[in-house]
Order: C-alpha cells, then sequence, then structure tokens
C-alpha cells in the first residue's frame, strides 16, 4: 500500500495506529510519497507548507528529505463523519458505577545490594525543621553524610510523605569519600523533585545542576567530571554533558598517564571508523591524543519537565472538574506550587569487552547510561585500557546541588542510593525492581494522595486526565 | 534378701482414684534366686461393708501387678527369678472400684492387705519371707483437679451453614491430675458474667481393669477438643476452661489462645495455660482470599467465572472480607503479558456476577468487600473503535467508541445474618510500573478525497481503527 502524508496527519493507509491532533476541516492537497524514499524525520507532516507543494510540471520534489510526487493537483480531502470517543477506565453493567481505587502495587528490594542510601521516609523531625546534614540508612552503611551550609536542608511534607528541600544555590556532599566494593556493573538512583511556585517551562537551563560524582584518582586529579560547566561543543568534552552521571569504576590504575593528567574523553562508539580498525579509528579520528576530539557525542537531549508534569492533576478527583489545583507541600504553612515534576534518575554502568571484530582494540568499553523516568537521557561509551587491574578502592566526591538559574526553582530530595550487582544481568533485574520500589515508596506524591486514589464513584468515572499524569503511571483512559 | 526393711511408707497414693507405687527386689546373692509374691485379699475396717459397698463390688481393691501394661486385680501371685547382683520389680495398686457408682453407700474407711515376698535360690536355700503390709485410707472427698493446659481455639468456616466455627484443645499436664469432665465457657463479654456457653463434657471411662476416671498416673497427656459451630464474625469471644470432679469441684481456670490454622506452635503461655484472665480475644474476622493468576494472554477475561471456579464452583464467599488476586505473566517478562478486550462492550478484565447466582460475601475494614487487583508486567488494552466506514459522499457509517480497561458491576448483598446492611462491593487497582493500562482509542474521522477538477473521482478512506494509542490521542478525549 502506498504512503499518504495528508495535511498535519501520517496516514499509512494500513490498520495501524494514526496518530493526530485536530480533525480535518479544510481541503488539503495530498502528495503520493516515494516508498523508497525515508523521511529524515518521520514526523515530517509538520513540515507540510505551500513552498513543498510540488508544480504540475515537477516531478518530484524533496520535502524533509523525503522524496515527494504530486499524486494529484486540485484534489480536496474532507473529513466524513467524527472521531469516537476513547474508552473509559470502566464501564458498568448495572445502574450505578461502583467505587473503584488505585494505587501503586507494593513493592520492595533486599537492600544487601546497596553500598548506601540516603533516604526520607524515615525523617522523624516536623515539617519546618532545619538541618545541614543528610545522614545515610545505618542499616547499609553508617557514618556517611552529605552536609552543606546551616539549614539549607528543610524537612518538607505533602500528602503525609516527608522530604527535604534543598535551599537554592546550596548543595550537600561529602569530598574524598572512599569506596571499597565491587564496582561492575554498578548503579545509582536519585529521586528527587523541582518545583515553582509559578510558571515555569524551564527548569534546568544547563547540565549538571543536579548531581554530580566525581572520581578521582590516587594521585587527587581529577579523572571524570561532570562538574556544571557553560558547554562549548568545540572546546569541551563530553563529559560535561551530563546532567547525572556515574562512573566510580575509573581508577588511576586502567586508564592512561594521559588520560589521568587530562581528563578522560568519552567518544562516539558508533563512528564510522570505530568497527573497523580500532586502531585507524584511534590515529586518524585522534579521539584520544593531544590534538583535540572531532567525533563527539552529540550533546544529550535534555528532557523537559513538560511531559512529566504533575502539577495540573486535579488535587481532589471527589469532583471530576477541569479545575486544576497546584501541588501542596507543607513546611510549617501550606505551599502551593504550580509546577511540580518528580524524576527518577536512574544511573549505571557497566563494563563491555569489544566485539569479535575490534579484536585489536586496545580498550574495553565502559557504557555510561543516565535514565530519567524511564527513558534514556545520556549515554556515553568510555575507552578503558583493557589490561584492568581490578581496584575495589577508589576516592570520590558526591555533590548534590541546587543550581536554580531563573525563575526560583525549588529542589526537593527523596533518595538517593548506590549499588553494585553480581553482573549485567542481574544489575538489570536489580534496577528495574529498585525502581518499582522507589515507584511505591513515593506514591503518594506520585498520585498527590495520601491515600488510595479514587477513581469512580456511584455517579460518574471520575476524571483522571492521563495526559497530565507521571509517565510511570502509564494509564491512559478518558 | 540380704536387706529387710520394714515401716516403710511407700509414697502417698491417691487411694479413690487408684494409683500405685512400684517394689524393687535386688539379688545381692551370689546365686539365682525366684521369689514368689502373693498378696491377701483386701480387709476393710468395721465402717465399711463390702457386700454392700459400692453396689457390692469392693473386693480386692488393692493388688499387685507385673507390669503396667496389663492390669489383672485379680492376679494374687507373681513369680520372678532374679539373677545374682541384679533386680526385678513388681507394683503394687489400688483400684477403689470395680464399676463406678455414685449410690450413697459408697464406702469410707481403712483398707488393708498383705503382700508376701518369698525367696528360693537355685541351690536351694531359702529365706524367710518379706511381708508388707499395704494400709489404705478409703476416699472421703474427689481431690480437686488441677489446672489444665494447651488450651487453644483453632478458628475455622462451615460453608454448610455459612457461620464461623471455633475447634477448642486442650490437655491435662500434671501428673496424678484426676477429674471427671470439663467446664468451658465461651462468652462475648471479658468478665464472662453471662456465658452463651457453659459446657459440660464428661470423660467417660468404664473399662474394668482401671480405675475410674483415669490411668495410674491420672489423666496427664490426655489430650481433648470439642468444635462450637454457629457463630458470627465479628463478634468478641472468650473462653475459659476448668475440669471438674463428680462432685462438681473445680480446678483454676485456664483462658484460650485463639489460631488461624491448625497445629499451632504454642507459645510458653499457652502451652502452661497461664494466659491471664480474659486471654486472647478469639475474634472471628473475614479474611482476604489471595490467589495468583499466571497468564501471559487473556481476552475478555471473566474474573467472576474465574474466582468462581475456585471456589468451587461457588459464589459463597462469606468466608472473605475480600479478594485479591494478583496477575503476572506465566514467563515472568515484561512486556509480554497482554489481556485485552475484543468487543467493546466488554473490558479487558470484567467482573460482573452471573444473574443465576446469587453472590455473598462479607465486610471488613471499612464494611465493605474489597475486591483489589494488582498487576505486575501487565498490559491491559481496551477494545479499540472502529473508524468511520466511507462508501461516498454523505455515505457512511459513524465511527465507534473505543472500550474500557475494566468493566465492573455494582455488587451489593443482603445477608440474612445483616439484613438491616447492604454489603458493597469495592474495587482496589494496584499497578507496578511496568504495567500499562490503555483504554480503547475512538475509531477516526474517514476522509474523502474528491478531484475538484474532475468531478465524480473520489476516493474514500476509511477512518482510523486504533491498535495503540498514547496519551495524545487522549488529550480531548
Amino acid at each position: 500500500m502506498g504512503q499518504y502524508k495528508i495535511g498535519t496527519i501520517n496516514y499509512l493507509s494500513e490498520d495501524k495506529a494514526v496518530i493526530y491532533d485536530n480533525n480535518i476541516t479544510t481541503a488539503i492537497n495530498i502528495y503520493k510519497v516515494d516508498p523508497a524514499s525515508k523521511p529524515v524525520n518521520d514526523s515530517v507532516s509538520s513540515s507540510q507548507t505551500a513552498t513543498l507543494v510540488p508544480s504540475v510540471d515537477s516531478t518530484t520534489i524533496n520535502a524533509n528529505g523525503q522524496t515527494v510526487t504530486p499524486f494529484s493537483q486540485g484534489v480536496s480531502v474532507n473529513g466524513v463523519g467524527s472521531n469516537a470517543d476513547s474508552g473509559k477506565l470502566t464501564s458498568i453493567a448495572s445502574s450505578t458505577l461502583p467505587n473503584i481505587y488505585f494505587n501503586i502495587r507494593k513493592n520492595s528490594f533486599d537492600s544487601k545490594s546497596l553500598y548506601f542510601r540516603f533516604k526520607t521516609s524515615d525523617i522523624s523531625s516536623s515539617a519546618g525543621a532545619q538541618t545541614n546534614t543528610w545522614a545515610s540508612d545505618t542499616n547499609i552503611l553508617s557514618g556517611l553524610s552529605l552536609t552543606g551550609d546551616a539549614n539549607c536542608l528543610t524537612v518538607t511534607q505533602a500528602y503525609g510523605q516527608k522530604f527535604y528541600e534543598l535551599a537554592s544555590t546550596k548543595s550537600i556532599g561529602i569530598s574524598n569519600f572512599s569506596f571499597n566494593v565491587p564496582k561492575n556493573p554498578s548503579y545509582a538512583f536519585l529521586v528527587y523533585a523541582l518545583a515553582n511556585a509559578s510558571t515555569t517551562s524551564a527548569l534546568f537551563s544547563g547540565s549538571n545542576q543536579v548531581h554530580k560524582f566525581q572520581a578521582t584518582s590516587d594521585s587527587g586529579a581529577i579523572i571524570y567530571n561532570n562538574s556544571y560547566k557553560a558547554h562549548n561543543i568545540s572546546t569541551d568534552r563530553d563529559q560535561f554533558y551530563s546532567v547525572f552521571s556515574l562512573s566510580p569504576l575509573l581508577s588511576s590504575q586502567f586508564i592512561s598517564e594521559y588520560q589521568q593528567a587530562n581528563g578522560l574523553d568519552t567518544v562516539n562508539i558508533n563512528n564510522r571508523y570505530f568497527p573497523g580498525d580500532f586502531n585507524i579509528f584511534q590515529t586518524t579520528a585522534r579521539v584520544i591524543t593531544e590534538s583535540g576530539r572531532n567525533n563527539s557525542n552529540p550533546p544529550p537531549e535534555f528532557i523537559s519537565n513538560k511531559f512529566f508534569n504533575l502539577c495540573n492533576t486535579p488535587n481532589s478527583l471527589a469532583s471530576p472538574t477541569s479545575t486544576n489545583t497546584p501541588f501542596i507541600i507543607n513546611q510549617g504553612s501550606d505551599i502551593p506550587l504550580n509546577t511540580f515534576s518528580l524524576f527518577f534518575v536512574e544511573m549505571y554502568s557497566y563494563l563491555e569487552l569489544p566485539s569479535s571484530n575490534q579484536q585489536n582494540a586496545a580498550y574495553n568499553i565502559l557504557n555510561v547510561i543516565t535514565k530519567v523516568n524511564g527513558l534514556i537521557s545520556y549515554t556515553a561509551k568510555i575507552l578503558i585500557k583493557p589490561d584492568i587491574n581490578y581496584s575495589n578502592n577508589i576516592n570520590c566526591n558526591i555533590s548534590i546541588g541546587n543550581n536554580p538559574g531563573s525563575g526560583g526553582v525549588k529542589m526537593f530530595l527523596f533518595d538517593y542510593l548506590y549499588g553494585t550487582s553480581r553482573d549485567v544481568s542481574s544489575m538489570t533485574q536489580d534496577r528495574n525492581l529498585i525502581l518499582e520500589s522507589l515507584g511505591y515508596d513515593n506514591r503518594k506524591v506520585l498520585l498527590k494522595s495520601s491515600s488510595d486514589l479514587q477513581m469512580t464513584n456511584a455517579n460518574t468515572s471520575l476524571r483522571f486526565p492521563a495526559n497530565l499524569s507521571h509517565p510511570f503511571l502509564n494509564m491512559y483512559f478518558s | 534378701m540380704s536387706t529387710y526393711l520394714t515401716g516403710v511408707s511407700l509414697g502417698q497414693v491417691p487411694t479413690g482414684f487408684g494409683g500405685y507405687t512400684g517394689v524393687i527386689i535386688q539379688n545381692s546373692g551370689n546365686f539365682p534366686v525366684q521369689y514368689t509374691i502373693n498378696i491377701s485379699n483386701t480387709t476393710f475396717d468395721a465402717s465399711v461393708t463390702p457386700t454392700t459397698a459400692a453396689g457390692g463390688l469392693l473386693y480386692d481393691t488393692i493388688f499387685i501387678s507385673d507390669s503396667l501394661d496389663y492390669l489383672d486385680p485379680n492376679q494374687k501371685q507373681i513369680t520372678k527369678i532374679i539373677n545374682c547382683n541384679q533386680s526385678g520389680s513388681f507394683y503394687i495398686l489400688h483400684s477403689p472400684f470395680r464399676t463406678f457408682n455414685l449410690s450413697t453407700d459408697r464406702s469410707q474407711g481403712q483398707e488393708y492387705a498383705a503382700v508376701t515376698i518369698g525367696s528360693q535360690s537355685n541351690i536351694g536355700d531359702s529365706d524367710s519371707n518379706l511381708t508388707i503390709n499395704v494400709t489404705g485410707n478409703r476416699i472421703t472427698g474427689f481431690p480437686i483437679p488441677k489446672k489444665l493446659g494447651k488450651f487453644y481455639a483453632v478458628k475455622n468456616y462451615s460453608k454448610i451453614d455459612a457461620s464461623p466455627s471455633l475447634v477448642f484443645y486442650w490437655s491435662c499436664i500434671n501428673n496424678l491430675d484426676y477429674y471427671t469432665g470439663f467446664k468451658l465457657e465461651l462468652s462475648t463479654d471479658s468478665s464472662f458474667t453471662s456465658p452463651i456457653i457453659n459446657y459440660e463434657y464428661v470423660n467417660q471411662n468404664a473399662d474394668g481393669p482401671f480405675p475410674l476416671y483415669g490411668a495410674y498416673d491420672g489423666f496427664k497427656n490426655e489430650n481433648h477438643s470439642v468444635t462450637k459451630t454457629n457463630l458470627s464474625f465479628n463478634q468478641n469471644y472468650y473462653a475459659r476452661i476448668q475440669a471438674v470432679n463428680v462432685t462438681g469441684g473445680t480446678g483454676e481456670y485456664t483462658y484460650a489462645t485463639g489460631y488461624d490454622y491448625d497445629y499451632p506452635i504454642l507459645d510458653d503461655a499457652t502451652y502452661s495455660g497461664n494466659h491471664a484472665s480474659p486471654g486472647e480475644n478469639l475474634k472471628i474476622t473475614p479474611t482476604i482470599l489471595y490467589l495468583n493468576y499466571l497468564s501471559n494472554a487473556e481476552s475478555d477475561f471473566d474474573l467472576f467465572e474465574s474466582l468462581y471456579k475456585l471456589n468451587g464452583d461457588s459464589a459463597d464467599f462469606r468466608k472473605y472480607s475480600g479478594i485479591n488476586v494478583k496477575f503476572s505473566p506465566s514467563d515472568n517478562s515484561i512486556g509480554n503479558a497482554i489481556y485485552k478486550s475484543s468487543v467493546v462492550s466488554k473490558g479487558a478484565i470484567n467482573f460482573i456476577p452471573r444473574s443465576d447466582i446469587q453472590m455473598a460475601f462479607n465486610t471488613g475494614v471499612g464494611g465493605i468487600f474489597r475486591l483489589e487487583l494488582e498487576f505486575e508486567n501487565v498490559n491491559l488494552y481496551g477494545y479499540g473503535g472502529e473508524g468511520v466506514k466511507v462508501r461516498g459522499d454523505g455515505d457512511f457509517s459513524a465511527a465507534t467508541n473505543g472500550g474500557p480497561i475494566f468493566k465492573f458491576d455494582d455488587v451489593k448483598y443482603n445477608d440474612t445474618s445483616d439484613s438491616l446492611n447492604t454489603r458493597t462491593m469495592q474495587y482496589y487497582v494496584y499497578k507496578d510500573l511496568d504495567s500499562l493500562f490503555y483504554a480503547g482509542i475512538g475509531g477516526g474521522q474517514g476522509l474523502l478525497i474528491t478531484d475538484e477538477t474532475n468531478k465524480g473521482f473520489s476516493i474514500p478512506i476509511n477512518g482510523s481503527e486504533i491498535k495503540t494509542i498514547n496519551h495524545i490521542n487522549l488529550k480531548n478525549p
């Protein structure tokens, strides 16, 4: 079957998904797309403009990288009938709806694989109390604390759940903290929220305003640094792009002297030179030479909060109206926040051996991956000398900071943990279980409810605006 | 025999209920010896008239036996051969009656018998006889029973009468404890002011060779149980028990512990019967029924039918205050399990009780029956509506709506025992982050393509049928 681009619709003429934003109300032109031609961007439909309409005489044009031929000029397309309604959460057989409640399924994980964990579920202080110390869970590792300026942490409460607000422009952290655990593979989770009393569309203005993890060599030189820095694509290393990153595997025992002195580069492992001949890749691309780099990863696409906005979910579903209420936190007096976004940041790294056609590779690959709310926001592949002398000791600095930029962004801390797994396969399972558990632990904030969320009552299906809900809920109905 | 003792008390024997004491013979000589033990007839003091006492069955109440395994009150002689430097034993026992009788001529007073032990070695030497005079004081009253132990109740449910029950267990844990029955009290108040059950349970024992009401060591280690049915849910119950003797004398109370399962491991207080008054509240609360459902693919899943079959083809859930069903993939995968609806009138999960079967259930906290559905790594898809069918200009079939994720009935129930209250079911849906809940999207608008330069040429394009959706689809539902 042919593929057609119709106005703002991508119509596949198959019985597959069709995504549309609105009804067709006016006659539009229609063009046949060469099936051998692949669009640069599959959402080519939005690029349709008058300038892309081919003339009668022309045979083809190239629209947004896709070859388009005129199917017929003067052809109009008119909508017939109306879109039908989406399904609801439930329908009923009787005259009244039953009461239906919703919550996150209970989950927990074994913390024995963790090295440390900072959590807020055990806060005993009252809302409004201030401190400068976030102490680790003593059941896992005692005596570890992230500290900052006086009163930089304020106990905050929302829907019965307590957590910390980190004051603006402040940070908490620890320096020269020594790890002595297996580090491959390893993972860290940071659960935090950003909010603003007034509407804002950009809660992040730059990278690494939240989490900084620095590993230092034995000599004290920084070997991996994701500290905040205004990025200059021509001069800066990719490592600075990571808003959140974790690479505790690195140590002076298995990186070159040059790398120790100059910082470790990240490279595009998918570079066309790389699979063919690793040595050529090294020499021609000069990725790890003193001459700079020209094969950088593209800057990570930062995930906007606009898709993860919890703020407009009605606070109370007892009344199925479209009235939005802000997120209410309590610090002694209720503070409404028009925006409130909860982020589950998942950082993990694992070593990967070169593939079979890279037998000459002088390096193994360390994958460093960051996911935000389940979506990959950053990946890097770091080359590591293969003759590794694994060491379980490494000094590091940890810093969690609130650099709000403009707009007075508030930052809230919920959970921060670090762990290791037996192997990559088990790490995948461990991470999934931990993420599920963190979702359950923070269900009250996730659902904006201190109890099970009522979704229907006797009269109506209470509207749960799925498009405004947290992506973790994965629930869509009208 | 080289040692002769006289005037030795053989220990207290609780006459009237039977008792025994052992006698050890030590052969300290250099050759084997044959010992012949004889016992006289029992004689009674002047206050007793054996021919009339105990219905004429009062005779030879003191007797001997070679062992405790087999007792013959008519046995008059025992012969034992004991090698040198070895010992042997026999028992002197007391059996007050041959048949129990509570008649007024129950005997009192002293009774006597003489046990004579003769000896002859295998080389022909014989020694003079040793005589043991046995004296007993006949009963003048029954002993007070001792405190019972291991008293607990197991909560149960009878589907036949649709009511809960309590199965009580208790044991005699003390030596030389004698009783003729038990008094079990079951009360709805902790002070036992008006117990609803004031139960007498008599332990019958008419076995002739044994003394009445127990073995020679009393009733130690004897276990008893009784079941009380037709009780009520959510009712406070307290129970205590005491052993009683034949004249109504009662022992110390023992207060009950409650368990939800058979063969519990008893704590120390329960084992020893030392729970303080009033013991544990034995209230029987309807419980949640937990079920697992493993499947990777379902279509129009009928939850009612599934629960009906799992409950033994019964819709009687009055034992339960709720049901928890955990749905998960049969292969423990993520993303593979898809439960979907095939028609718009049904959901991916349906709970509609059958019209021909009355569903009965109980309630728990909040006065409702909880139907809890937990989803782990399961995708629920509602039915996707069909798009507009375009046949020509102005000739089309309208698009149809998408279907729901769930189809739940509003289930209510009036139980005969609870006629004033309508019992209501509520639904609780719990999902993990990996599970997806997608309602069916409505069918899309159709299109009609018309060549404006050459009228009559038109292409109908049917509306879309949506198989998958995301939040964009539901922006303006």
